[in-house]
């Protein structure tokens, strides 16, 4: 087991090794010149000068590129254009905001789409079944900074209910936490109708049946616990992704989080942040990734040996 | 001779199984409507011109109608500069359908070319592309996407570059472990046992094989093309305002929500109802193309 996430993490070495590159070579061709960005539209010459020699910008791309490497190693990520601060010490105070807004989305999200696909699949072909799915079917199409602004007419400004933007109270994080909380609940409750219903037909099931289990016990203990993979799947990638800030949501609903952060800082071609936080989030994402298969094999144990062999 | 009467075979088997399909298809009511309904929008961004004028409608701005309700002469009211709201809905499916179509084209064949290759060569080759797309699967889709777009510097070409790009990972994953799978399957032994060479494998037995799934993953992913070009407009990164697009449209009709909610109903329900058209689509598709999946 040991050996396994071993294996995993050094094999996170080269992959973020190329993230790197890539984002790197991305933010190399994006338009725009740093040192204006920094000093304004029309500088003396000789900050110009000392600036570009101060950022390495007078140097090849593969000799920029390897001592970005060499500092990141040293956790240095280098200074944001805008405020010359460390990056991170740009993103850490945004981190709380999107850390609660993730967890809270990927618990309705998780909660609400499983039930709805139990009931789904438990009833199948019923009126709530068809219902339920064309409803998902929708969600599904919808775009999510649309559903931003139709819960901010509906609730903020006819309603009067919640506020529109800002932080403050949990009551300003209800909306962006129902924005994206039901398009991935919807497309839970469709994967786990799926599996529900795939896990049913199984032998196993109509052996618990004919064993006298009640229909609860073969619901909950027998069948979901082996739909489960799949939705554990969902629910880690959706929590990496969360965790990069739902951009948009943040931005719709004015949530000072890591997204809308990011957002601004592509916009201001502030590379240094866009370089260091996709960096961060791409690790984010690899390491929920190696959690995830490891709750495969907490979950199903026949997929245990499989790792101890390795 | 005996060439020829095995080609025949094949043929007559491919023909009857697009049948086939078709029969499956045509009974999934929902997925039929999806088909109409992209048919019908396909149609409209086609002839948009004759519905309405782009310049004179879509474009100039008539100050002295902002504003208006739905009526006889706008069907969808006016905006904030008195421009028809219809006529931007029917030139803004050009922008949403080119991108949907452009995208899913090019990162298709860019992805199956990748992924055949890997699968293809093996090995050290094999070993370096897939962690390159592995190192794309890991960033963050959007970021991805905005960082492209904005490096290419926004606009019709640099959306589409930017999304299929984010897209070809994922085609390419799905050929290479098709490829693989495939090739490990007794038919295509037995293919080899007749004395087939690689190209006639490949092209006629393993190319068929991905193709469904292909089709599939394709059509399922116009709708997330369409709402993604759509964001990246209207958080002002994609296509720019006056352009009708919708993402951009929706932008704009921001301002004024609170007293004319139409302004952003309606473009979104376009974007709604063109994503759902597809997605039924993608849905009846993938049941009528394997109907295994349908119990």
């Amino acid at each position: 087991m040991w050996k396994y996430i071993a294996q995993r993490l050094l094999q996170m070495i080269p992959i973020t090794f190329l993230v790197i590159f890539i984002v790197f070579a991305i933010m190399d061709a994006t338009p725009g010149d740093p040192v204006r960005i920094i000093l304004g539209n029309d500088p003396p010459a000789q900050a110009v000068e000392d600036l570009t020699k101060e950022l390495g910008l007078d140097k090849p791309f593969m000799v920029r590129f390897f001592s970005y490497v060499g500092n990141a190693l040293h956790l240095d990520f280098g200074l944001s254009y805008r405020t010359r601060q460390p990056v991170f010490d740009g993103i850490w105070p945004k981190f709380p905001t999107t850390l609660l807004l993730a967890f809270l989305t990927v618990t309705v999200s998780t909660i609400l789409g499983v039930l709805l696909g139990i009931i789904s699949a438990v009833k199948e072909y019923s009126a709530v079944d068809i219902t339920l799915t064309f409803t998902s079917l929708i969600f599904a199409s919808v775009p999510g900074f649309w559903l931003c602004l139709m819960l901010i007419i509906l609730f903020s400004l006819k309603l009067h209910w919640l506020p529109s933007s800002g932080v403050g109270s949990i009551r300003h994080f209800i909306l962006p936490v129902l924005a994206s909380a039901i398009p991935s609940a919807a497309y839970l409750a469709r994967i786990t109708r799926t599996q529900m219903l795939e896990v049913m037909r199984q032998e196993y099931i109509r052996t618990a049946r004919a064993k006298g289990a009640d229909n609860k016990r073969v619901i909950f203990k027998h069948a979901l616990k082996n739909a489960l993979l799949p939705i554990i799947t969902i629910t880690g990638t959706s929590f990496a992704g969360a965790l990069g800030g739902s951009m948009i949501t943040e931005r719709v609903f004015g949530l000072p989080g890591v997204g809308n952060y990011i957002l601004t800082s592509v916009q201001a071609k502030d590379v240094p942040v866009v370089m260091g936080s996709t960096i961060f989030l791409s690790i984010i994402f690899m390491v929920m990734m190696l959690l995830v298969d490891l709750a495969y094999a907490w979950i199903n144990p026949t997929l245990r040996s499989r790792f101890a062999k390795k | 001779m005996f060439g020829r009467k095995k080609k025949d075979l094949t043929k007559t088997r491919s023909s009857s199984g697009l049948a086939d399909v078709w029969f499956r298809f045509r009974k999934n009511k929902l997925s039929m409507a999806g088909l109409i309904v992209v048919v019908i929008i396909i149609l409209l961004a086609i002839f948009a011109d004759v519905l309405a004028d782009y310049d004179t409608m879509a474009i100039e701005q008539h100050p002295e109608i902002r504003l208006q309700g739905p009526s006889a002469e706008h069907w969808f009211g006016t905006d904030a500069y008195g421009r028809d709201m219809f006529a931007r809905i029917v030139h803004g499916a050009r922008y949403s359908l080119t991108f949907a179509l452009a995208c899913t084209a090019i990162s298709l064949v860019g992805g199956t070319l990748i992924g055949a290759a890997a699968s293809y060569a093996g090995g050290i080759v094999d070993n370096v592309i897939m962690r390159i797309l592995d190192a794309f699967y890991c960033m963050p889709g959007m970021l991805l996407t905005i960082s492209l777009s904005s490096a290419l510097g926004m606009g019709l070409k640099s959306i589409i570059i930017a999304l299929s790009i984010s897209g070809v990972p994922g085609y390419a994953r799905i050929v290479r472990s098709v490829m693989l799978t495939i090739s490990q399957q007794e038919y295509i032994e037995a293919a080899r046992a007749c004395g087939f060479g690689s190209f006639r494998i490949i092209v006629g037995h393993m190319v068929p094989n991905a193709i469904s799934m292909l089709i599939v993953n394709a059509m399922m992913s116009m709708a997330g093309l369409i709402m993604s070009a759509a964001a990246l407009s209207y958080i002002g990164m994609g296509i720019q305002p006056p352009a009708p697009e919708w993402g951009a449209m929706l932008q704009e009709g921001q301002t004024y929500m609170r007293e004319y909610f139409s302004m952003v109903l309606i473009p979104g329900l376009a974007i709604v109802i063109t994503a759902l058209s597809f997605n039924l689509l993608g849905d009846g598709l993938s049941e009528a193309l394997d109907p295994r999946m349908k119990d």
